[in-house]
């Protein structure tokens, strides 16, 4: 399997260029977006297997922003990746499919699996 | 008018204190999370044999400024605290406002908000249970920011005036298309919060709101 491109969105710089730095020490090819329009640029640009996603970024709905990425990416998935999630943001989240929801900080194993989980369905479903 | 009771007061007092915790709990988990993302770097690059490589110092700099970030977020909730205090007899309106919008911050950094906070050069304090002026000010806060659109503004200003402690909240920015349509049972808790502080609430044009409280020494 070639190594899989992560894409990572938050408005904490300092966190999510760590993470990004983390992965690809692991053999992703990880890039960090910090801004709506980064992401969705990068989105476009990347083609990412997996998307971590923070919900809360300024000026914009978190929720919009999933299901804009939802349409750019139909063979990606997205995993939330948040320090707070309002209830009804995780239900609507996993309502829009996304992959599942993980609370920041949160283990690097834990993380992993995710991803990895995330990536096979990805890879089932464009095979389909 | 019919009187705003004890109980609708309460809920008050509670959604304000739920919202803040809410906000102290949300920055400090991203503190958090920065933190622990910073040392896991730290032992990954040790682990691949980079533990001297330019990116661990800069993530022992990631680390100093989160944990200073984060000490003050102690200190603004530490001072919360103190405000809370249930035998509080007054406050300094401008250092409740502080804390107030420190812990503000992310959420009008999310609404691309800016919020500037003008206090006079020696505390305006003034009477009456600080629990009931946080609550108000958060009320008023979130509720001036409603109408107001990305690069929105809100002025806090805090003046002592002879006897009188003046806060007003001044947005700028309102959205073309948002309506003057102000929830009138919600203006009620606000002016029965004003009154157990001892003072009133004034709503004005351009959705300008004027606290007066009255000044202690």
């Amino acid at each position: 399997m070639s190594e899989a491109r992560v894409l990572i969105v938050d408005d904490e710089h300092e966190f999510a260029e760590a993470l990004g730095e983390r992965l690809r020490l692991r053999g992703y090819d990880a890039r960090a977006a910090f801004t709506a329009a980064d992401a969705l640029a990068a989105a476009a640009a990347l083609a990412p297997d997996v998307v971590l996603l923070d919900l809360n970024l300024p000026g914009v709905r978190g929720v919009e922003l999933l299901m804009t990425l939802r349409r750019l990416l139909p063979r990606g998935e997205i995993i939330l990746l948040s320090g707070h999630l309002d209830p009804a943001e995780k239900i609507e989240g996993v309502r829009l499919d996304a992959f599942g929801v993980l609370l920041k900080p949160v283990e690097m194993q834990e993380l992993i699996a995710k991803i990895e989980a995330a990536r096979t369905r990805g890879l089932s479903n464009a095979a389909r | 008018m019919p009187p705003v009771d004890d109980a609708a007061v309460a809920r008050a007092l509670r959604a304000s204190a739920a919202a803040l915790i809410g906000l102290a709990a949300h920055e400090l988990s991203n503190r958090l999370a920065v933190m622990r993302e910073t040392l896991g770097l730290i032992e990954d690059l040790a682990r691949a044999g980079r533990a001297g490589a330019a990116g661990t110092a800069r993530a022992q700099g990631v680390l100093d400024e989160q944990v200073g970030r984060a000490l003050n977020l102690v200190r603004t909730l530490s001072g919360l605290g103190s405000a809370l205090a249930a035998t509080a007899e007054d406050f300094d309106a401008g250092a409740c406002l502080a804390d107030l919008l420190g812990l503000a911050e992310r959420w009008a950094r999310q609404r691309s908000l800016k919020i500037a906070l003008e206090v006079p050069g020696t505390p305006a304090r003034a009477g009456g249970d600080p629990a009931l002026f946080l609550c108000l000010a958060h009320r008023l806060l979130t509720r001036s920011a409603e109408p107001l659109g990305a690069g929105g503004r809100i002025a806090v200003r805090v003046a002592r005036d002879g006897g009188t402690v003046r806060v007003g909240l001044l947005p700028s920015g309102i959205r073309a298309e948002a309506g003057e349509s102000p929830d009138e049972d919600d203006r009620k808790i606000d002016r029965e919060l004003a009154r157990r502080l001892g003072g009133e609430l004034q709503f004005e044009q351009g959705g300008v709101t004027t606290i007066r409280l009255a000044a202690v020494r």
